[in-house]
């Protein structure tokens, strides 16, 4: 069964996407650290698509989640600007707090947790891919 | 929901966190850290014992505590984490960056 969420491009609707995520991974047997994990994974991505896709206007993000075999794979679509998450650069964790940037732990975080990040645009359409294995 | 609370000691100052701190969450933190960015010999105590979750939002204002305080040559020290929280902390390598209590 796919189950679907469509938010609206606003940080206020980051409540709904934790409820739907948490519903999901409740239904699929995941445990509760791990659906904390999945909830991160998915908060850090879909508020990058809020934040950046649409510049100042209005658009939609469509959320996607589904059993495949032993993975949960979620899909998130919007139609702003191009872009490719999985071609930014890794943050070094390793230094310490004067010589860090604010920011940037996003994707790492997305990276961290998840076992599979794929991107693809098709038409007007950016697609992120994020899959996680479970049992 | 998350809920913070400032409370002044004699010398040092406890920021208790409880709830979840996600995207929507991490700006209240940052406002109700006012007093401490004026703090000019801050030393503070984060009880994060009540803090469930914490995404890359909260983890900023975290960091910029943690210049700040440093700036002022004060000291910030954290509490016992949560399994969820302390795992975050660990992936990212803010565990070692801050002195636990």
């Amino acid at each position: 069964m796919k189950t679907e969420l469509v938010l609206k491009n606003d940080i206020r609707e980051i409540p709904r996407l934790e409820e739907f995520v948490s519903q999901t991974g409740t239904q699929e047997g995941v445990p509760p650290e791990g659906i904390d994990m999945l909830i991160l994974a998915l908060e850090e991505a879909v508020t990058n698509v809020i934040n950046y896709a649409y510049g100042d206007g209005e658009g939609e993000i469509t959320l996607t989640a589904e059993r495949q075999g032993d993975a949960l794979v979620f899909e998130i679509k919007d139609r702003g600007e191009a872009f490719d998450p999985t071609q930014v650069g890794e943050p070094d964790v390793t230094l310490p707090a004067e010589e860090r940037q604010l920011g940037g732990l996003g994707l790492f975080l997305i990276r961290k947790i998840m076992d599979g990040v794929h991107y693809r645009r098709i038409q007007d359409t950016n697609i992120l891919t994020l899959t996680k294995q479970i049992e | 929901m998350l809920n913070v609370t400032l409370t002044n000691h004699e010398t040092e100052t406890t920021v208790t966190l409880e709830g979840r701190m996600d995207t929507v969450a991490a700006p209240e933190f940052e406002q109700a850290l006012a007093p401490v960015w004026d703090m000019e010999h801050p030393q503070i105590l984060l009880d994060c014992q009540k803090l469930e979750y914490i995404s890359s939002s909260g983890l900023r204002v975290f960091l910029k505590l943690k210049k700040f305080v440093d700036a002022k040559g004060g000291q910030v020290a954290l509490s016992t984490l949560q399994p969820t929280v302390k795992e975050v902390f660990e992936m990212t390598g803010f565990a070692k960056m801050f002195q636990m209590k």
